[in-house]
C-alpha cells in the first residue's frame, strides 16, 4: 500500500492537531503551571488555601482567586501602577526587579506575608514589607499585637531611604569614590498600637546611613535605587536564592552539596532538581531562616 | 507536470511554523503585560515534544516535570512517536518550525551553489558527523536528569529563533543559531543532520517503521536525482527499502517529486517489489 504526500499531510493534520484536540477535550492538554496554591492540611484552617504555597508565577488575579484578597489591595499594597489589567496580571515574582537594591528582599516572600496577615491565615514570618502594604494592614486586616509587633520590626520605609539615598549619593561621590556606600535599611521599630489611626507614618528610626566601606548585604547596591542591567547580570551570576532555587542551582552557584544540608538542618534527597523551599518547609522550617543562610553560602562560594 | 502539483509538504510546514510564531509571540506580548485577547498563548517549551522526552526521567523518578516543561509537552511527545512509529520522522519533515526555516534558508544557498550545494562535506565525513546528534542527546538526558532543569534551552537554535526578542532568549542560543543560518547556506539541514538530539531519537525509528520509502530495482534507471532531492544525503538509489537513521520522511526522493518514473521511489507498507 502506497501513502503519497497528501495522505502523510492527512496523517500528520489527524495525529498531531486532532490529538492535541482531543488531548484538550479531555483536560489532558496543559501549557502551564497549576495557579492553585496548595491547601492546609491540619489545624483550624484546614482545607482553606496556603499562602506558603503562593509561587513566583503567580498572579495577583491568581491570589484573588484564592485567597479573596483583591488584585486592587495588593497592587495599593506594592505600590504597583498601570491598568486593572496590568494589576491583574501582574507577578509576584516582578516584585524583586521592582525592589531590586534593598538591603532586605521585597518580592514573592512579601506577597506571602500579606495575603496571609490580609485573609487571617497562618502564615510564616521572615518576610520584609514596604511601608504601604504595612500600612494597608494596620488599616483593613485584623492583626495581633504580635504581628503589629512584627510589622514594626520588618518594614521598609522606602521613600526616606530613597531621599537619604539621593542626598547621601553626591555625598559618598565626591568624598570616596573608591569606597561602596551601603545603605542598610532599618525598619522603624516601635510597636504599633491597637487602633488603625496608630499607622507607622513616622519610623521611630530614620534610615541608618552607612557611608563608610562596609560591605553590602545586598548584592545590588544602593537601596531604593533601580537595579542596573550590569547589576542585573551579576545577580545572575551569582546566584539568588529563592522559591524556585533547586539544590542543582546552589550546586552550580559553588555550594558543596554536603554543606547544604547541615547548614539549614535538612536531609538533602538524591533528587538534584528539588526545590530547597519546598525541602525546607516539609521538615518544618522556615525558609525565610534558610534563605539568609544559604544566601550567604552563595554569596562566599562566589567570593563576595 | 511537477510545477503545477500542490506542494503538501510546504502547506504543512507553513501551517506549523505560523502556529508556533504566533503562540509564541503572544505569550512574549503577554508577558510583557500586552493584552492579546483570544490569541493561543503559551511558552515555547510547552509546545515542544522534546522537553517531553527530557523529562520522562524526572517524571518517573519524582512524579513531576523538569522545570518550564508541562503536561502539553508529554502529550506531542506521545503524538510524534506514534507518528514516528508508523511512518518515521514524519514530524521532522513536515512539522518542525526550525527544519522548515533550515530549508527555507538553504533555498537561498541553492539559488548560489546550484548542484554543489548540500555536497561540500564527504560522504563519509558527512555520515560520521551525523553520529554527533547521538552525542548530544546523551549529554542532553543526562544533564536533565541530574539538574532537572531545561539545560539544553541555553543552547537550542530553535528556543532561541522564537524567543530572540525576549528575555528568555540566551547568548549561546543566539551564537548557534546564527551559526546554523549561516551553514544552511552551504548544507542542507545543518542542525537537523549534526546536532538535533530530537532527530537522533525519532531517526531510530526508521529501523521499526513499517511505512518506510521503499525503491522498485525494476523500474529504476539508475538517475541519481533521488540522491540529489535527498536533504539528509542518503544514497536512495543504493537501497530497495531505506532504513537510514537520517531519513526524515521528506517524500523529497520519491515519485511524487524527484524520482522522473512512475511509482518507481514511493512511500509504502509491506516488503519492497524486487
Amino acid at each position: 500500500m502506497r501513502i503519497g504526500k497528501a495522505g502523510v499531510l492527512i496523517s500528520v493534520a489527524i495525529l498531531i492537531l486532532g490529538g492535541i484536540a482531543v488531548s484538550d477535550a479531555l483536560g489532558l492538554w496543559v501549557t502551564e503551571s497549576t495557579k492553585e496554591p496548595a491547601k492546609i492540611t491540619s489545624g483550624d484552617f484546614q482545607g482553606f488555601s496556603d499562602p506558603n504555597d503562593i509561587r513566583g508565577s503567580y498572579t495577583f488575579a491568581d491570589i484573588e482567586k484564592s485567597f479573596g484578597v483583591t488584585v486592587a489591595s495588593i497592587a495599593e499594597a506594592f505600590q504597583i501602577e498601570g491598568t486593572d489589567e496590568a494589576k491583574a496580571s501582574y507577578k509576584c515574582n516582578g516584585l524583586e526587579e521592582k525592589y531590586a537594591g534593598l538591603s532586605q528582599e521585597i518580592g514573592t516572600g512579601s506577597v506571602r506575608l500579606f495575603v496571609g496577615l490580609a485573609a487571617g491565615l497562618p502564615v510564616e514570618k521572615g518576610a520584609y514589607l514596604p511601608e504601604t502594604a504595612t500600612n494597608w494592614l494596620l488599616e483593613n486586616a485584623k492583626l495581633s499585637d504580635e504581628d503589629k509587633q512584627y510589622l514594626a520590626e520588618h518594614t521598609l520605609y522606602l521613600e526616606e531611604i530613597a531621599k537619604a539615598v539621593e542626598n547621601t549619593a553626591a555625598l559618598v561621590e565626591k568624598a570616596e569614590p573608591a569606597k561602596e556606600a551601603d545603605i542598610t535599611t532599618v525598619s522603624g521599630n516601635r510597636a504599633f498600637g491597637n487602633t488603625t489611626e496608630d499607622k507607622p507614618d513616622e519610623p521611630a528610626v530614620q534610615p541608618k546611613l552607612e557611608t563608610e566601606a562596609t560591605p553590602a548585604k545586598d548584592a545590588a547596591g544602593l537601596a531604593g535605587q533601580p537595579v542596573s542591567e550590569e547589576t542585573s547580570h551579576s545577580l545572575k551570576e551569582t546566584g539568588t536564592v529563592k522559591g524556585s532555587t533547586t539544590i542543582w542551582d546552589l550546586m552550580q552557584w559553588g555550594v558543596a552539596r554536603e554543606e547544604i544540608g547541615p547548614a539549614i538542618g535538612i536531609e538533602l534527597p538524591g533528587d538534584n532538581g528539588a526545590k530547597i523551599r519546598d525541602l525546607v518547609i516539609a521538615a518544618g522550617k522556615s525558609f525565610e531562616e534558610a534563605k539568609v543562610i544559604l544566601q550567604a553560602m552563595v554569596d562566599k562560594a562566589s567570593g563576595k | 507536470m511537477a510545477s503545477k502539483r500542490i506542494n503538501y509538504r510546504l502547506i504543512s510546514q507553513i501551517v506549523f511554523f505560523a502556529l508556533i510564531a504566533v503562540i509564541t509571540v503572544s505569550h512574549g506580548l503577554a508577558e510583557r503585560g500586552v493584552d492579546v485577547g483570544n490569541v493561543p498563548s503559551s511558552s515555547i517549551h510547552s509546545v515542544c515534544p522534546f522537553g517531553g522526552v527530557v523529562s520522562i526521567y524526572r517524571f518517573v523518578t519524582a512524579g513531576n516535570y523538569v522545570q518550564k516543561i508541562h503536561q502539553s509537552s508529554f502529550v506531542l511527545m506521545t503524538l510524534v512517536f506514534i507518528s514516528a512509529v508508523a511512518f518515521g520522522p514524519v514530524f521532522c519533515g513536515w512539522v518542525c518550525p526550525f527544519g522548515s526555516f533550515q530549508e527555507w534558508l538553504g533555498s537561498i544557498g541553492k539559488r548560489i551553489f546550484k548542484r554543489r550545494y548540500n555536497r561540500f562535506i564527504p560522504p563519509n565525513l558527512d555520515k560520521l558527523l551525523g553520529f554527533m546528534r547521538y552525542v548530544v542527546l546523551i549529554w542532553v538526558v543526562y544533564v536533565t536528569a541530574v539538574s532537572a532543569k531545561l539545560v539544553f534551552a541555553e543552547y537550542d537554535p530553535y528556543n532561541a529563533l522564537f524567543t530572540f526578542w525576549t528575555s528568555e532568549a540566551q547568548v549561546a542560543g543566539i551564537v548557534i543559531l546564527v551559526l546554523v543560518i549561516a551553514a544552511s547556506m552551504f548544507v542542507e539541514r545543518p542542525w537537523c543532520k549534526y546536532a538535533c538530539p530530537y532527530g537522533a531519537l525519532l531517526g531510530l525509528t526508521n529501523l521499526i517503521r513499517p511505512v518506510s520509502i521503499k525503491r522498485n530495482a525494476d523500474t529504476c534507471i539508475s538517475c541519481g536525482k533521488c540522491d540529489r532531492a535527498c536533504p539528509m544525503n542518503i544514497n536512495v538509489s543504493g537501497t530497495g527499502n531505506v532504513r537510514d537513521i537520517r531519513c526524515i520522511s521528506c517524500l523529497e526522493c520519491t515519485s511524487e517529486s524527484a524520482c522522473p518514473v512512475k511509482d518507481t521511489v514511493n512511500m509504502a507498507l509491506g516488503t519492497p517489489r524486487r
